[in-house]
This record gives C-alpha cells, sequence and structure tokens, in this order.
C-alpha cells in the first residue's frame, strides 16, 4: 500500500491504516523530536503531541506536500511548542546550577558509529538554545530563514547562534580544541 | 598571531573564508585541521540516523487518539468523517431500510395483490434474498425479514458495510450497492447516484404499502420490521449523528413503531 493509499484511508479513520502510517515514519518523528528534547521521556511527550496533531489535521491534508515531510514539520512545531510551554512552566522556578560534566570520550575519525553516538551524546549535552539551532540546521537541514521563522527570531540571529552553538559542541567533543579558541599564539 | 576562534572556524564551515581567514588558514595546519574536523562532524550530524521511539509508544498515542475520539478501537472506521464517508453511511442506511422494507412488505403481501411494477420487483428481489428455500407466504419468510436489519446490531462499521451483505443476494441492485463498499472505493458522483437510487426505491416502496396493501393479520411481524430498521438508522446515526437524511429516516421509523406498538397494544386478544 502507498502512503498515498494509507492517506486515503487514514483520513476516513481506518484506525490500520494510521497506524500504518505511525509504523512508516515514526522513526523520522522521533529522531527530530529526540534531538530537539535531548531528554528520552520529554521527546516520547513530544512525539506522542505530534502524532495526535497530525491525527487530527489529517482530514485536511491535501496532499500539497509529501506526507513525510508534512509530518515532519508537525513534529518540528510540537516540539518547539513544547519547549516554549516547558519554559513558561520552569520560568518561575529557581534554576539550579549545572554540574560539571565530564567531556566526550575522544574518537577517531575512523570509528563513524561511534562518533556518531558521540555526537547524539554531545547534543543531547548542549543547552537547549544551541541544541535547536544545530538540530534544525546541520541535522534537519532547514535554512536560517526557515529557523528564524520557526523560532521567531532573525536569520541572521539563527547564524550567529549556529556558529557558536557549533563552537560549544566542539568543547564538548574536544576539550583540547580549548586551545584552539584564540588564547594560543599560532606558531607561524 | 592568535589562532582562529572555534566560532570563526564554525562559520568557515558554511561560508567562504575573507582574505584575512584564508591567509591565516594557509599558513597554520591546527586551524585547517579543526576546520576540517568540524566540517566532519556537521557532516556526521546530518547524517544521524533516524531513531525508534519506545515499544509502547503507539498504545500511548493509540489510548489517546481513543480519548479524543478520533479512533474507535472497536472499529476500523474513526470518527474523521470526510463527506464521502457520510454519503456511505447514508447509502448504507437507505440500502438497509428500503431492503427492510421491502422484505416486510413481502412478509405482509401476498403474491395476489396486484402492485406496481417496481415494487413487485423489489417484492421479487427482496423474497428471493431472504431465503430460496422457503415460499414467500410462509412463516419463514417474516422471521428472515428480521434477520437483515438485525445484522445491523453488530456494530456500526458492519452497519456501514450492510450494503455488502444485503447486496450478496444476487439481486439486479447488488453492482449498485456493491460500489459503495469502502474496499472498492468510488467517487462521490457515484455514491450519490447510489444513495438516489436507492431513495427512490425504498420511497415508491413505501408508496407501494401504504396505498394497496391490505390490513395485515400479523402486526407483531410488521413490528419486529420496523424494530430492525430503528436499529439500522440507529447504527447509521452512530456514524453520522448530524447527517439529517438518517436523521429523518430514524425519526420516521421510530414514529412508526410506536403507532404500531399502539396498535397491536390496542388489539383486542381475539385476533391473536
Amino acid at each position: 500500500m502507498t502512503d498515498q493509499d494509507c492517506i486515503r484511508k487514514a483520513q476516513d479513520g481506518d484506525q490500520a491504516a494510521i497506524r500504518e502510517l505511525y509504523e512508516r515514519h515514526s522513526p523520522r518523528v522521533y529522531a527530530v523530536v529526540r534531538r530537539l528534547a535531548g531528554d528520552d521521556a520529554l521527546a516520547e511527550d513530544w512525539a506522542q503531541e505530534a502524532w495526535v496533531r497530525a491525527i487530527r489535521a489529517l482530514p485536511g491534508f491535501r496532499g500539497d506536500a509529501q506526507f513525510s515531510t508534512w509530518i515532519h514539520r508537525i513534529a518540528v512545531n510540537s516540539a518547539l511548542h513544547g519547549r516554549r510551554w516547558r519554559e513558561r512552566r520552569t520560568s518561575r522556578e529557581i534554576t539550579l546550577p549545572v554540574a560539571h560534566r565530564e567531556t566526550e570520550e575522544q574518537v577517531t575519525r575512523a570509528d563513524e558509529p561511534m562518533l556518531r553516538l558521540t555526537l547524539q551524546r554531545a547534543l543531547d549535552r548542549l543547552p537547549e538554545g544551541m541544541r535547536q539551532i544545530v538540530v534544525l540546521h546541520d541535522v534537519q537541514g532547514f535554512t536560517h530563514e526557515e529557523i528564524g521563522s520557526l523560532l521567531g527570531i532573525a536569520a541572521g540571529t539563527s547564524k550567529s547562534q549556529l556558529f557558536k552553538a557549533r563552537a560549544h559542541l566542539r568543547r564538548i567533543l574536544r576539550p583540547e580544541t580549548e586551545s584552539l579558541n584564540g588564547e594560543e599564539a599560532c606558531h607561524i | 598571531m592568535s589562532h582562529l576562534s572555534l566560532e570563526t572556524i564554525a562559520r568557515l564551515v558554511d561560508e567562504q573564508p575573507s582574505p584575512l581567514d584564508n591567509a591565516h588558514l594557509t599558513g597554520c595546519a591546527a586551524c585547517r585541521a579543526e576546520l576540517e574536523d568540524m566540517r566532519s562532524d556537521v557532516a556526521s550530524l546530518g547524517a544521524l540516523a533516524e531513531m525508534q521511539p519506545s515499544a509502547d509508544s503507539w498504545n500511548r498515542i493509540e489510548a489517546r487518539l481513543e480519548a479524543e475520539g478520533l479512533l474507535h478501537s472497536s472499529t476500523h472506521i474513526g470518527p474523521a468523517k470526510t463527506r464521502s464517508y457520510t454519503l456511505l453511511a447514508r447509502a448504507a442506511a437507505v440500502a438497509a431500510i428500503f431492503m427492510s422494507g421491502a422484505l416486510v412488505g413481502h412478509a405482509l403481501q401476498s403474491s395476489k395483490i396486484d402492485t406496481p411494477q417496481v415494487a413487485d420487483n423489489t417484492t421479487r428481489d427482496a423474497g428471493t434474498t431472504v431465503n430460496p428455500n422457503t415460499t414467500t407466504d410462509s412463516p419463514m419468510a417474516t422471521s428472515d425479514a428480521n434477520a437483515t436489519p438485525a445484522d445491523s446490531r453488530r456494530s456500526p462499521a458492519e452497519s456501514a458495510g450492510g450494503p455488502v451483505r444485503l447486496a450478496a443476494t444476487g439481486n439486479a441492485r447488488r453492482a449498485d450497492v456493491q460500489r459503495n463498499t469502502p474496499s472498492e472505493p468510488e467517487s462521490e458522483a457515484a455514491t450519490l447516484r447510489s444513495l438516489r437510487d436507492a431513495e427512490d426505491r425504498y420511497f415508491k416502496a413505501l408508496q407501494k404499502y401504504s396505498a394497496g396493501s391490505p390490513v395485515t393479520n400479523d402486526p407483531t411481524a410488521r413490528l419486529a420490521a420496523l424494530e430492525g430498521i430503528v436499529l439500522t438508522t440507529r447504527a447509521a446515526l452512530a456514524q453520522a449523528p448530524t447527517d439529517p437524511v438518517i436523521n429523518g429516516y430514524h425519526l420516521t421509523a421510530l414514529a412508526q413503531r410506536d403507532a404500531m406498538l399502539k396498535q397491536i397494544k390496542g388489539t383486542p386478544a381475539t385476533s391473536w
């Protein structure tokens, strides 16, 4: 059954078709939400929210875009909405100082699977705002204009935040790169 | 001379270096290596694999969809009704009502009655549908007449699929009704045509019964059939609660049933 067949049936409330759509697209939905969340429990909640929103909106889906693109955008919006809601809720709470955490173990370029795992763990440790930008731009491939639109910021702000976030990520991945932070003379 | 900052290197992953940055990179192996590493990191970020949600993730989503009325666990048809779905439900109800009416008429009227051609065909078809092994005058015909609408008690979804069972009896209307099955999607226009045909036949049958039928000696059979129609329309309403046509049929069937009940209650015991 093609996605289009599935969608047509799901639009009529066919439970099996809805489940099929979920099976096909949940890994991608969960991946973007999980990376934006930086936390499994939060990601489960946000992914659930994304699917409920999608099923709610499904009767209005006209197929102008691919379903994967459509659900992906809903997932991103759900995660961003979830984050904003969480920020509002926690803004009145006392922020505890972030405990010092060990830097990720160094991995070699030849060790790609380990590198990806390490990258994922490093992403989780990025401050939330930085993680969003990196995930949206470097992982999901959104443009700065799109990110600006999603987050309500200027494209230039998205760009400068991305560079800061990459630098931060680099420090998490390889602490020795601190030496390249303009503090040490370059002997040339 | 200082190294390039990490933020500058991060920028150079996406942008062309300025002449100043370029001059530095040309002479600084460490910064060049760092830039290459960061490019590699960014490329790896873009190639991160999809991730599987937890095993019970769907169950929780499903529970929430059901709680919000977006999914019915007991059926494969949810409340997200499209226009075509509503039409199908209406057509199913009309077809079931029509068939029930035809069966009742067939059970209550003998073949001796002179009737218009359309209604005659209806009755004959329905009689064949019910039980080809029984005579049309036999008590079995009456009880079988009740069986058709009773099928709709199983579930709303089955009711919506009612035309499949009703049509799978070999009469000439089968093709019309079968086109309404979900497994053979058809255009809204075709659904509407089927609906109008079914409505037309239904009203013709009603006219025939009200105008030409003699007073029956078995009001309980008529009551049972009317009860079946009520159940059928109720099942259809569960799927399309705001549909004015189905609501109309339902109210009419209820009124007819109540009138028949009153008639039975007022009938002297000697008439049994």
